[in-house]
Protein backbone atom coordinates (compact mmCIF):
# COMPACT_ATOMS: atom_id res chain seq x y z
CA UNK A 1 0.00 0.00 0.00
CA UNK A 2 1.31 3.35 -1.04
CA UNK A 3 2.07 6.41 1.41
CA UNK A 4 -1.00 8.11 -0.05
CA UNK A 5 -3.58 5.29 -0.30
CA UNK A 6 -2.67 4.82 3.45
CA UNK A 7 -3.42 8.02 4.34
CA UNK A 8 -6.84 7.52 2.38
CA UNK A 9 -7.59 4.72 4.14
CA UNK A 10 -6.70 5.94 7.60
CA UNK A 11 -8.80 9.21 6.85
CA UNK A 12 -11.88 7.11 5.43
CA UNK A 13 -11.19 5.16 8.79
CA UNK A 14 -11.46 8.03 10.75
CA UNK A 15 -14.63 9.93 9.30
CA UNK A 16 -16.52 6.87 9.99
CA UNK A 17 -15.45 7.02 13.54
CA UNK A 18 -16.93 10.27 13.60
CA UNK A 19 -20.00 9.44 11.75
CA UNK A 20 -20.72 6.57 14.18
CA UNK A 21 -19.97 8.97 17.50
CA UNK A 22 -22.51 11.74 15.83
CA UNK A 23 -24.96 9.03 15.19
CA UNK A 24 -24.68 7.62 19.04
CA UNK A 25 -24.71 11.08 20.17
CA UNK A 26 -27.79 11.91 19.05
CA UNK A 27 -29.16 8.99 20.45
CA UNK A 28 -29.13 11.66 23.83
CA UNK A 29 -31.17 14.16 22.31
CA UNK A 30 -32.30 16.00 25.09
CA UNK A 31 -28.77 16.55 26.22
CA UNK A 32 -27.79 17.49 22.72
CA UNK A 33 -30.87 19.88 22.90
CA UNK A 34 -29.33 21.15 26.34
CA UNK A 35 -25.79 21.19 25.34
CA UNK A 36 -26.88 23.85 22.61
CA UNK A 37 -27.73 25.96 25.16
CA UNK A 38 -24.68 26.01 27.05
CA UNK A 39 -22.91 26.66 23.58
CA UNK A 40 -24.64 29.52 23.42
CA UNK A 41 -23.86 30.44 27.21
CA UNK A 42 -20.40 30.45 26.64
CA UNK A 43 -19.64 33.32 24.38
CA UNK A 44 -22.34 34.92 26.47
CA UNK A 45 -19.81 34.49 29.42
CA UNK A 46 -17.10 35.68 27.65
CA UNK A 47 -18.60 38.77 26.55
CA UNK A 48 -20.35 39.94 30.13
CA UNK A 49 -16.98 39.26 31.80
CA UNK A 50 -14.76 41.36 29.01
CA UNK A 51 -17.28 44.25 29.21
CA UNK A 52 -17.55 43.73 33.25
CA UNK A 53 -13.84 44.35 33.17
CA UNK A 54 -13.47 47.66 30.68
CA UNK A 55 -16.62 49.11 32.67
CA UNK A 56 -14.62 49.41 35.61
CA UNK A 57 -11.30 49.83 34.48
CA UNK A 58 -8.91 50.30 31.35
CA UNK A 59 -8.46 47.05 30.48
CA UNK A 60 -5.20 45.62 30.23
CA UNK A 61 -2.51 47.86 28.39
CA UNK A 62 -2.01 47.66 24.99
CA UNK A 63 -5.06 46.08 24.42
CA UNK A 64 -8.59 47.05 23.33
CA UNK A 65 -12.04 46.30 24.63
CA UNK A 66 -12.67 44.40 21.08
CA UNK A 67 -8.91 43.32 20.65
CA UNK A 68 -8.94 41.13 24.26
CA UNK A 69 -12.83 39.81 23.15
CA UNK A 70 -11.43 38.79 20.44
CA UNK A 71 -8.70 36.69 21.97
CA UNK A 72 -10.74 35.33 24.35
CA UNK A 73 -13.38 33.94 22.15
CA UNK A 74 -10.31 32.66 19.96
CA UNK A 75 -9.03 30.72 23.65
CA UNK A 76 -12.54 29.59 23.26
CA UNK A 77 -12.33 28.41 19.64
CA UNK A 78 -8.98 26.94 20.13
CA UNK A 79 -10.58 25.14 23.82
CA UNK A 80 -13.32 23.67 21.82
CA UNK A 81 -11.08 22.44 18.93
CA UNK A 82 -8.72 20.83 21.45
CA UNK A 83 -11.94 18.97 23.22
CA UNK A 84 -13.43 17.66 19.79
CA UNK A 85 -10.42 15.80 19.88
CA UNK A 86 -8.84 14.96 22.82
CA UNK A 87 -10.35 13.82 26.52
CA UNK A 88 -7.44 13.36 28.35
CA UNK A 89 -9.83 11.37 31.48
CA UNK A 90 -10.53 8.72 28.92
CA UNK A 91 -7.69 8.48 27.36
CA UNK A 92 -6.23 7.90 30.97
CA UNK A 93 -8.46 5.98 31.60
CA UNK A 94 -7.45 3.43 29.04
CA UNK A 95 -3.86 3.26 29.84
CA UNK A 96 -4.29 2.61 33.31
CA UNK A 97 -7.03 -0.20 32.32
CA UNK A 98 -5.47 -1.58 29.26
CA UNK A 99 -8.45 -0.43 27.04
CA UNK A 100 -5.74 0.84 24.26
CA UNK A 101 -5.17 -3.13 23.62
CA UNK A 102 -8.07 -3.28 21.16
CA UNK A 103 -5.99 -0.56 19.19
CA UNK A 104 -2.70 -1.90 18.68
CA UNK A 105 -4.18 -5.70 17.26
CA UNK A 106 -5.62 -3.06 14.58
CA UNK A 107 -3.66 -1.69 11.39
CA UNK A 108 -4.93 1.65 12.29
CA UNK A 109 -3.17 4.53 14.06
CA UNK A 110 -3.57 4.25 17.57
CA UNK A 111 -3.10 8.39 17.75
CA UNK A 112 -6.30 8.65 15.59
CA UNK A 113 -8.32 6.30 17.27
CA UNK A 114 -7.49 8.77 20.24
CA UNK A 115 -8.47 11.80 18.09
CA UNK A 116 -12.28 9.91 18.45
CA UNK A 117 -12.31 10.15 22.15
CA UNK A 118 -13.49 14.29 21.89
CA UNK A 119 -16.66 15.52 23.36
CA UNK A 120 -18.16 16.06 19.82
CA UNK A 121 -20.95 18.78 21.46
CA UNK A 122 -18.37 21.07 21.31
CA UNK A 123 -19.48 22.13 17.99
CA UNK A 124 -22.32 24.04 19.36
CA UNK A 125 -19.52 26.01 21.48
CA UNK A 126 -17.08 26.12 18.23
CA UNK A 127 -20.00 28.32 16.37
CA UNK A 128 -20.51 30.51 19.86
CA UNK A 129 -17.02 31.12 19.91
CA UNK A 130 -17.01 32.40 15.59
CA UNK A 131 -19.73 34.27 16.22
CA UNK A 132 -18.44 36.33 19.11
CA UNK A 133 -15.10 36.47 16.48
CA UNK A 134 -16.99 37.79 13.75
CA UNK A 135 -18.34 40.21 15.88
CA UNK A 136 -15.31 41.52 16.79
CA UNK A 137 -13.71 41.48 13.28
CA UNK A 138 -16.69 43.99 12.05
CA UNK A 139 -15.14 46.13 14.82
CA UNK A 140 -11.43 45.29 14.16
CA UNK A 141 -9.27 46.53 11.46
CA UNK A 142 -8.07 43.99 9.30
CA UNK A 143 -6.64 42.77 6.21
CA UNK A 144 -7.10 39.57 4.35
CA UNK A 145 -3.72 38.76 4.75
CA UNK A 146 -3.85 38.61 8.43
CA UNK A 147 -7.17 36.64 8.41
CA UNK A 148 -5.32 33.83 6.13
CA UNK A 149 -1.86 34.01 8.81
CA UNK A 150 -4.33 33.99 11.57
CA UNK A 151 -6.07 30.50 10.19
CA UNK A 152 -2.10 29.11 9.22
CA UNK A 153 -0.96 29.93 13.11
CA UNK A 154 -4.40 28.45 15.00
CA UNK A 155 -4.06 25.23 12.71
CA UNK A 156 -0.44 25.31 13.57
CA UNK A 157 -0.47 26.16 17.33
CA UNK A 158 -3.52 24.03 18.19
CA UNK A 159 -2.03 20.98 16.27
CA UNK A 160 1.10 21.35 18.43
CA UNK A 161 -0.88 21.46 21.64
CA UNK A 162 -2.70 18.68 20.86
CA UNK A 163 0.45 16.75 20.31
CA UNK A 164 2.36 17.52 23.58
CA UNK A 165 -1.14 16.71 25.40
CA UNK A 166 -0.98 12.96 23.81
CA UNK A 167 2.87 12.85 24.41
CA UNK A 168 2.37 14.27 28.27
CA UNK A 169 -0.36 12.09 28.77
CA UNK A 170 1.65 8.91 28.02
CA UNK A 171 4.95 10.03 28.86
CA UNK A 172 3.48 10.84 32.46
CA UNK A 173 2.18 7.48 32.97
CA UNK A 174 5.28 6.07 31.78
CA UNK A 175 7.18 7.35 34.40
CA UNK A 176 4.46 8.05 37.11
CA UNK A 177 2.11 5.78 36.62
CA UNK A 178 -0.88 8.15 36.85
CA UNK A 179 -1.86 11.51 35.10
CA UNK A 180 -5.97 11.62 36.08
CA UNK A 181 -4.83 15.23 37.12
CA UNK A 182 -3.60 15.83 33.09
CA UNK A 183 -7.17 17.17 32.34
CA UNK A 184 -6.79 20.00 34.81
CA UNK A 185 -3.44 21.02 33.30
CA UNK A 186 -5.48 21.55 29.83
CA UNK A 187 -8.18 23.25 31.44
CA UNK A 188 -5.60 25.62 33.23
CA UNK A 189 -3.38 26.52 29.93
CA UNK A 190 -6.62 27.07 28.29
CA UNK A 191 -7.50 29.35 31.17
CA UNK A 192 -4.02 31.03 31.00
CA UNK A 193 -4.95 31.78 26.81
CA UNK A 194 -7.47 33.99 27.84
CA UNK A 195 -5.61 36.66 28.20
CA UNK A 196 -2.32 37.79 26.16
CA UNK A 197 0.54 35.82 27.40
CA UNK A 198 3.11 38.65 27.79
CA UNK A 199 1.17 39.20 31.26
CA UNK A 200 3.12 36.31 32.11
CA UNK A 201 6.16 37.70 32.28
CA UNK A 202 9.20 36.37 30.38
CA UNK A 203 9.59 33.17 32.03
CA UNK A 204 5.44 32.76 31.00
CA UNK A 205 5.89 33.56 27.92
CA UNK A 206 8.58 30.84 27.52
CA UNK A 207 6.20 28.16 29.75
CA UNK A 208 2.98 29.31 27.63
CA UNK A 209 4.48 29.03 24.22
CA UNK A 210 7.73 26.03 24.18
CA UNK A 211 6.97 24.04 27.02
CA UNK A 212 2.87 24.12 26.40
CA UNK A 213 2.26 24.96 23.43
CA UNK A 214 -1.21 26.91 24.21
CA UNK A 215 0.02 30.04 23.22
CA UNK A 216 1.06 28.78 20.08
CA UNK A 217 -2.68 28.14 19.57
CA UNK A 218 -4.64 31.74 20.81
CA UNK A 219 -1.68 34.35 21.74
CA UNK A 220 0.18 34.24 18.37
CA UNK A 221 -2.80 34.11 15.84
CA UNK A 222 -4.31 36.70 18.14
CA UNK A 223 -1.47 38.98 18.01
CA UNK A 224 -0.63 38.68 14.43
CA UNK A 225 -4.31 39.53 13.86
CA UNK A 226 -4.18 42.38 15.36
CA UNK A 227 -0.46 44.02 14.35
CA UNK A 228 1.15 43.35 17.81
CA UNK A 229 3.72 41.49 16.63
CA UNK A 230 5.72 41.49 13.18
CA UNK A 231 5.88 38.96 10.18
CA UNK A 232 9.19 38.25 10.92
CA UNK A 233 8.53 36.84 14.81
CA UNK A 234 5.25 35.51 13.33
CA UNK A 235 7.14 33.45 11.08
CA UNK A 236 9.60 32.51 14.02
CA UNK A 237 6.46 31.33 16.13
CA UNK A 238 5.17 29.06 13.10
CA UNK A 239 8.73 27.38 12.63
CA UNK A 240 8.46 26.78 16.60
CA UNK A 241 5.04 25.23 16.27
CA UNK A 242 5.85 22.87 13.22
CA UNK A 243 8.89 22.21 15.80
CA UNK A 244 7.19 21.43 18.54
CA UNK A 245 4.86 19.36 16.55
CA UNK A 246 7.63 17.33 15.00
CA UNK A 247 9.60 17.25 18.83
CA UNK A 248 6.04 16.21 20.31
CA UNK A 249 5.25 13.58 17.96
CA UNK A 250 8.55 11.80 18.82
CA UNK A 251 7.85 11.89 22.27
CA UNK A 252 4.47 10.79 21.99
CA UNK A 253 5.41 7.39 20.08
CA UNK A 254 8.18 7.16 23.21
CA UNK A 255 5.36 7.18 25.41
CA UNK A 256 2.99 4.99 23.53
CA UNK A 257 5.81 2.65 23.24
CA UNK A 258 5.58 2.18 27.35
CA UNK A 259 2.24 1.17 27.14
CA UNK A 260 2.03 -2.13 28.82
CA UNK A 261 -1.64 -4.15 27.94
CA UNK A 262 -3.65 -5.35 30.42
CA UNK A 263 -2.22 -9.27 29.00
CA UNK A 264 1.25 -7.71 29.58
CA UNK B 1 -30.59 -0.40 59.48
CA UNK B 2 -29.49 0.29 62.05
CA UNK B 3 -27.83 3.80 62.58
CA UNK B 4 -24.42 2.17 63.80
CA UNK B 5 -24.25 0.04 60.77
CA UNK B 6 -24.83 3.14 58.52
CA UNK B 7 -22.53 5.32 59.99
CA UNK B 8 -19.70 2.88 59.94
CA UNK B 9 -21.00 2.11 56.22
CA UNK B 10 -20.50 5.65 55.41
CA UNK B 11 -16.87 6.10 57.24
CA UNK B 12 -15.46 3.11 55.85
CA UNK B 13 -16.08 5.47 52.12
CA UNK B 14 -14.69 7.94 53.80
CA UNK B 15 -11.84 6.21 54.74
CA UNK B 16 -11.24 4.62 51.27
CA UNK B 17 -11.41 8.26 49.47
CA UNK B 18 -8.91 9.59 51.56
CA UNK B 19 -6.49 6.33 51.14
CA UNK B 20 -7.13 6.30 47.73
CA UNK B 21 -5.88 9.94 47.09
CA UNK B 22 -2.58 8.97 49.48
CA UNK B 23 -1.52 6.39 47.21
CA UNK B 24 -1.58 8.24 43.77
CA UNK B 25 1.20 10.93 45.43
CA UNK B 26 2.34 12.14 42.13
CA UNK B 27 -1.17 12.58 41.03
CA UNK B 28 -2.57 14.44 44.40
CA UNK B 29 0.66 16.79 43.98
CA UNK B 30 -0.11 17.70 40.96
CA UNK B 31 -3.59 18.41 40.97
CA UNK B 32 -2.50 20.76 43.53
CA UNK B 33 -0.36 22.79 41.84
CA UNK B 34 -2.59 22.89 38.92
CA UNK B 35 -5.52 23.72 40.64
CA UNK B 36 -3.12 26.56 42.45
CA UNK B 37 -2.61 27.87 39.51
CA UNK B 38 -6.48 29.10 38.57
CA UNK B 39 -6.03 31.58 40.86
CA UNK B 40 -2.82 32.66 40.39
CA UNK B 41 -3.71 33.36 36.40
CA UNK B 42 -6.76 35.26 38.02
CA UNK B 43 -4.67 37.32 40.05
CA UNK B 44 -1.63 38.29 37.43
CA UNK B 45 -5.08 39.07 34.73
CA UNK B 46 -5.82 41.61 37.37
CA UNK B 47 -2.84 43.13 38.71
CA UNK B 48 -2.30 44.15 34.65
CA UNK B 49 -5.49 45.19 34.96
CA UNK B 50 -5.07 47.21 37.99
CA UNK B 51 -1.48 48.62 36.34
CA UNK B 52 -3.45 49.96 33.61
CA UNK B 53 -5.93 51.81 35.41
CA UNK B 54 -5.65 55.06 36.78
CA UNK B 55 -7.76 54.73 39.78
CA UNK B 56 -6.13 52.76 42.52
CA UNK B 57 -9.56 50.46 42.52
CA UNK B 58 -11.92 48.70 40.46
CA UNK B 59 -14.94 48.72 41.64
CA UNK B 60 -14.54 48.84 45.71
CA UNK B 61 -11.62 46.69 45.24
CA UNK B 62 -8.22 47.61 45.83
CA UNK B 63 -5.52 44.95 44.01
CA UNK B 64 -5.01 43.42 48.14
CA UNK B 65 -8.68 43.21 48.13
CA UNK B 66 -8.86 41.85 44.66
CA UNK B 67 -6.07 39.26 45.63
CA UNK B 68 -7.29 38.26 48.74
CA UNK B 69 -11.07 37.62 46.86
CA UNK B 70 -9.62 35.29 44.41
CA UNK B 71 -7.13 33.46 47.18
CA UNK B 72 -10.22 32.93 49.54
CA UNK B 73 -12.20 31.79 46.87
CA UNK B 74 -9.83 28.97 45.87
CA UNK B 75 -10.52 27.87 49.10
CA UNK B 76 -14.05 27.97 49.16
CA UNK B 77 -13.84 26.34 45.86
CA UNK B 78 -12.37 23.49 47.59
CA UNK B 79 -15.52 22.30 48.76
CA UNK B 80 -16.96 22.75 45.51
CA UNK B 81 -14.44 20.79 43.46
CA UNK B 82 -14.75 17.47 45.02
CA UNK B 83 -18.45 17.03 46.11
CA UNK B 84 -18.87 15.24 42.78
CA UNK B 85 -22.29 14.19 43.02
CA UNK B 86 -23.34 14.33 39.91
CA UNK B 87 -20.66 12.21 38.42
CA UNK B 88 -21.13 9.36 41.20
CA UNK B 89 -24.10 9.41 40.98
CA UNK B 90 -24.59 9.13 36.86
CA UNK B 91 -21.64 6.68 36.59
CA UNK B 92 -23.75 4.54 39.11
CA UNK B 93 -26.87 4.71 37.10
CA UNK B 94 -24.90 4.32 33.67
CA UNK B 95 -23.04 1.64 35.28
CA UNK B 96 -26.30 -0.37 36.91
CA UNK B 97 -23.60 -0.31 39.86
CA UNK B 98 -26.71 2.01 41.79
CA UNK B 99 -28.55 -1.32 42.12
CA UNK B 100 -26.03 -2.66 44.00
CA UNK B 101 -25.70 0.55 46.17
CA UNK B 102 -29.25 0.48 46.92
CA UNK B 103 -29.42 -2.78 48.70
CA UNK B 104 -26.09 -1.87 51.19
CA UNK B 105 -26.96 -1.24 54.79
CA UNK B 106 -26.23 2.67 53.96
CA UNK B 107 -28.76 5.41 53.01
CA UNK B 108 -27.38 6.34 49.41
CA UNK B 109 -27.49 9.92 49.21
CA UNK B 110 -25.91 9.73 52.45
CA UNK B 111 -23.07 7.25 51.12
CA UNK B 112 -22.58 9.42 47.52
CA UNK B 113 -21.76 12.70 49.90
CA UNK B 114 -19.50 10.45 52.27
CA UNK B 115 -17.76 8.99 48.82
CA UNK B 116 -17.05 13.29 47.87
CA UNK B 117 -16.40 14.27 51.28
CA UNK B 118 -13.64 11.97 51.65
CA UNK B 119 -11.51 13.58 48.52
CA UNK B 120 -13.31 17.12 49.97
CA UNK B 121 -11.53 16.26 53.46
CA UNK B 122 -8.83 15.40 52.30
CA UNK B 123 -7.77 18.62 50.11
CA UNK B 124 -8.74 20.75 52.39
CA UNK B 125 -7.21 20.02 55.64
CA UNK B 126 -4.04 19.50 53.11
CA UNK B 127 -4.09 22.43 51.32
CA UNK B 128 -7.85 24.84 52.19
CA UNK B 129 -6.48 25.10 55.40
CA UNK B 130 -2.46 26.07 54.75
CA UNK B 131 -3.67 28.37 52.26
CA UNK B 132 -5.81 30.03 54.55
CA UNK B 133 -3.52 30.81 56.79
CA UNK B 134 -0.99 31.90 54.67
CA UNK B 135 -3.46 34.18 53.37
CA UNK B 136 -4.65 35.75 56.37
CA UNK B 137 -0.96 36.17 57.16
CA UNK B 138 0.52 37.12 53.95
CA UNK B 139 -2.34 40.04 53.01
CA UNK B 140 -2.64 41.07 56.72
CA UNK B 141 -6.55 40.38 56.70
CA UNK B 142 -7.68 40.97 60.19
CA UNK B 143 -10.16 37.96 60.59
CA UNK B 144 -11.88 38.07 64.03
CA UNK B 145 -13.37 34.81 65.86
CA UNK B 146 -16.69 35.83 64.31
CA UNK B 147 -15.85 36.50 61.01
CA UNK B 148 -14.23 32.67 61.05
CA UNK B 149 -17.64 31.06 62.96
CA UNK B 150 -19.61 32.97 60.38
CA UNK B 151 -16.95 31.85 57.18
CA UNK B 152 -17.55 27.95 58.82
CA UNK B 153 -20.98 28.55 58.42
CA UNK B 154 -20.82 29.88 55.30
CA UNK B 155 -18.77 26.88 54.04
CA UNK B 156 -20.83 24.50 55.44
CA UNK B 157 -23.91 26.44 53.76
CA UNK B 158 -21.84 26.32 50.35
CA UNK B 159 -21.49 22.75 50.73
CA UNK B 160 -25.19 21.81 51.59
CA UNK B 161 -26.08 23.36 48.79
CA UNK B 162 -23.59 22.53 46.18
CA UNK B 163 -24.23 18.77 46.88
CA UNK B 164 -27.77 19.25 46.99
CA UNK B 165 -27.92 21.01 43.56
CA UNK B 166 -25.33 18.23 42.37
CA UNK B 167 -27.79 15.16 43.56
CA UNK B 168 -30.38 16.72 42.09
CA UNK B 169 -28.78 16.57 38.70
CA UNK B 170 -27.40 13.81 39.70
CA UNK B 171 -30.75 12.02 39.74
CA UNK B 172 -31.85 12.80 36.59
CA UNK B 173 -29.44 10.77 35.30
CA UNK B 174 -32.01 7.77 36.30
CA UNK B 175 -34.36 9.66 33.55
CA UNK B 176 -32.28 11.00 30.91
CA UNK B 177 -29.03 8.58 31.47
CA UNK B 178 -26.31 11.37 30.06
CA UNK B 179 -26.41 14.18 32.08
CA UNK B 180 -23.23 16.07 31.19
CA UNK B 181 -25.33 18.95 29.02
CA UNK B 182 -27.21 19.87 32.58
CA UNK B 183 -23.69 19.28 34.45
CA UNK B 184 -21.94 21.90 32.09
CA UNK B 185 -24.86 24.17 32.13
CA UNK B 186 -25.13 24.14 36.59
CA UNK B 187 -21.28 24.50 36.40
CA UNK B 188 -21.12 27.44 34.62
CA UNK B 189 -24.34 29.16 36.53
CA UNK B 190 -22.50 27.97 39.67
CA UNK B 191 -18.83 29.93 37.86
CA UNK B 192 -20.55 33.45 36.80
CA UNK B 193 -23.61 33.78 39.06
CA UNK B 194 -21.91 32.60 42.17
CA UNK B 195 -18.57 35.42 41.56
CA UNK B 196 -16.00 32.12 40.60
CA UNK B 197 -15.34 34.89 37.58
CA UNK B 198 -14.85 37.88 39.59
CA UNK B 199 -16.91 39.33 42.30
CA UNK B 200 -20.78 40.39 41.75
CA UNK B 201 -20.28 44.02 42.86
CA UNK B 202 -18.72 44.83 39.93
CA UNK B 203 -21.85 43.82 37.85
CA UNK B 204 -24.12 46.67 36.90
CA UNK B 205 -25.90 46.54 40.96
CA UNK B 206 -29.60 45.83 39.11
CA UNK B 207 -28.05 42.46 38.06
CA UNK B 208 -25.41 42.25 41.02
CA UNK B 209 -28.24 42.65 43.39
CA UNK B 210 -30.01 39.53 41.76
CA UNK B 211 -27.03 37.57 41.46
CA UNK B 212 -26.10 37.82 44.77
CA UNK B 213 -29.49 36.66 46.15
CA UNK B 214 -29.64 33.46 44.09
CA UNK B 215 -28.24 30.14 45.76
CA UNK B 216 -25.34 30.07 43.54
CA UNK B 217 -23.87 33.65 45.08
CA UNK B 218 -23.65 31.07 48.73
CA UNK B 219 -21.17 28.67 47.12
CA UNK B 220 -18.65 30.91 46.34
CA UNK B 221 -18.89 35.02 46.25
CA UNK B 222 -20.32 34.98 50.17
CA UNK B 223 -17.65 33.29 51.75
CA UNK B 224 -15.36 34.60 50.15
CA UNK B 225 -16.18 38.19 50.71
CA UNK B 226 -16.99 37.67 54.29
CA UNK B 227 -13.07 36.22 55.01
CA UNK B 228 -11.68 38.57 52.70
CA UNK B 229 -13.46 41.52 54.55
CA UNK B 230 -15.90 42.82 51.60
CA UNK B 231 -18.95 42.89 53.43
CA UNK B 232 -19.84 44.12 57.34
CA UNK B 233 -20.25 41.17 59.88
CA UNK B 234 -23.54 43.07 60.26
CA UNK B 235 -24.48 42.58 56.53
CA UNK B 236 -23.67 38.88 56.76
CA UNK B 237 -25.20 37.89 60.15
CA UNK B 238 -28.36 39.42 57.81
CA UNK B 239 -27.20 37.54 54.65
CA UNK B 240 -26.17 33.95 56.04
CA UNK B 241 -30.34 33.26 57.07
CA UNK B 242 -30.94 33.76 53.74
CA UNK B 243 -28.38 31.09 52.97
CA UNK B 244 -30.05 28.78 55.18
CA UNK B 245 -32.98 29.09 53.40
CA UNK B 246 -32.04 28.27 50.15
CA UNK B 247 -30.13 25.13 51.69
CA UNK B 248 -33.00 23.88 53.67
CA UNK B 249 -35.14 24.35 50.42
CA UNK B 250 -32.51 22.74 47.57
CA UNK B 251 -32.29 20.53 49.89
CA UNK B 252 -36.21 19.35 50.26
CA UNK B 253 -36.12 19.31 46.24
CA UNK B 254 -33.47 16.89 45.93
CA UNK B 255 -34.88 14.94 48.65
CA UNK B 256 -38.31 14.86 47.10
CA UNK B 257 -37.04 13.89 43.52
CA UNK B 258 -34.83 11.07 44.91
CA UNK B 259 -37.81 9.84 46.57
CA UNK B 260 -39.75 9.74 43.67
CA UNK B 261 -37.03 9.08 41.35
CA UNK B 262 -35.29 6.04 43.08
CA UNK B 263 -38.93 3.80 42.78
CA UNK B 264 -37.37 3.72 38.40
CA UNK B 265 -33.92 2.41 39.34
CA UNK B 266 -34.33 -1.32 37.72
CA UNK B 267 -31.66 -3.54 36.58
CA UNK B 268 -31.64 -6.90 34.92
CA UNK B 269 -31.63 -9.70 37.74
CA UNK B 270 -33.34 -7.41 40.15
Amino acid sequence: MTGLSKLQQMLKIFLIRQKYDWNELLQYRFQFIVYLAYAVLQPIITLVFISTIYGVSNGIAGWSYFQLLFLAALSGLTTSLFQYFVEPQRIFNDITRGGLDKYMTKPFSVFLSLLSYGNKLVVANMLGNISLLVYCMLNLQFTLLQLALLAVAVAAGTTAFIIFMMAFIFNWHKYFTGGWWISTLAEMAQNAAYWPISIFGTFGYIILTILIPIGLAVFVPAAIFTGKISIVTYALFVVVSLLAIYIFHGLYRKGLAGYNSAAG
Amino acid sequence: MSAKNMFNGTASLFWLMIKNNVTFRSDMIMNLLTRLGFPFIAIVAWIAIYASTSSSSVGQFTLSNMISYYLVLTVVEIVLWYTNAIWIVQDDVQSGFIVTKLIRPANYPISVFAEGFGNLAFYFVLIGIPLLIAITYLTGLSVSLTTLLLFIASLLIALVIAFAFQFIIGTLAIYFTNIGGMAAVYFTFEYLIGGGLFPLTLLPSSIGSIFMSSPFAFQLYFPAMLYSGGITLQFAMQQIWIGVAWAVIITAVAALLWKVAKRRVDAVGV
